[in-house]
């Protein structure tokens, strides 16, 4: 699924928040200027947002970049059971 | 009120973290015990728009509908339809064992006997105490 205006936003967003913290009052400026990115997006993506808890990350205790392998396509259920063995038992039913 | 504990997920320690991991700055997940609560809940560019809100072991509203909680005085799970994203345990009053998969939502972070495996990272035999936020990705 892609949400490319909503990327967009997160990407302004932390740009904005490192700004901020930094006592930047650029900030307010890029602040306002997402405005219309802001009203560009959909009621669901507006919920998703506002039910965000926003954490200051600057006391992490460990941080690692996100790799590309980071987010990916969904695992299908059946491919978490490990199916390399050359036992392979289907359909089969016992009922003592 | 969030208890004082120890979580342990894939040979990590992680002792009075308010956050276990966050991604991007989203809280991504939580364990807080007395009593037990679990929150996951997954950024909103989520690319596999596999959402999961679960916050204090309650389901929101825009999580999912395949996003199914099963809670208990000592353990707490929660499920993509019938396979396990998290299981928690109570090992006793402040311990407790984490497991964790979310690769069925599309993202690379699971653990096992090796350690929590995040994308091509591997965090094993770590031990984080006091930290506001355990892990931070991004």
């Amino acid at each position: 699924m892609s949400h490319p205006r909503l990327a967009a936003y997160l990407s302004l967003e932390r740009e904005m928040l490192a700004l901020d913290a930094a006592g930047d009052p650029l900030a307010d400026q890029l602040r306002d200027a997402m405005d219309p990115l802001w009203y560009g997006l959909t009621d669901q993506e507006h919920a998703r947002l506002d039910a965000r808890v926003i954490m200051d990350v600057g006391g992490a205790a460990m941080t690692a970049p996100i790799g590309e392998g980071f987010f990916t396509a969904p695992l299908q259920a059946a491919a978490l059971t490990p199916t390399s063995g050359p036992l392979s038992v289907r359909d089969w039913g016992c009922a003592a | 009120m969030r208890g004082v504990s120890t979580v342990a997920i894939g040979s990590n320690h992680f002792v009075d973290c308010q956050t276990l991991i966050t991604v991007r700055q989203h809280v991504l997940l939580r364990v807080a015990t007395t009593p037990l609560r679990v929150s996951l809940t997954t950024p909103p560019d989520l690319p596999s728009g596999r959402s999961v809100q679960v916050v204090d072991n309650q389901v929101g509203p825009e999580s999912h509908p395949e996003v199914l909680v099963v809670a208990s005085d000592t353990s707490v799970a929660v499920f993509w339809g019938e396979a396990p994203l998290a299981i928690a345990t109570l090992l006793d009053e402040t311990t407790v064992s984490l497991r964790v998969d979310l690769r069925l939502i599309g993202i690379s972070l699971f653990d096992d006997a090796l350690g929590l495996h995040v994308g091509h990272n591997l965090f094993a035999g770590n031990q984080i105490t006091n930290a506001s936020t355990a892990v931070a990705l991004g």
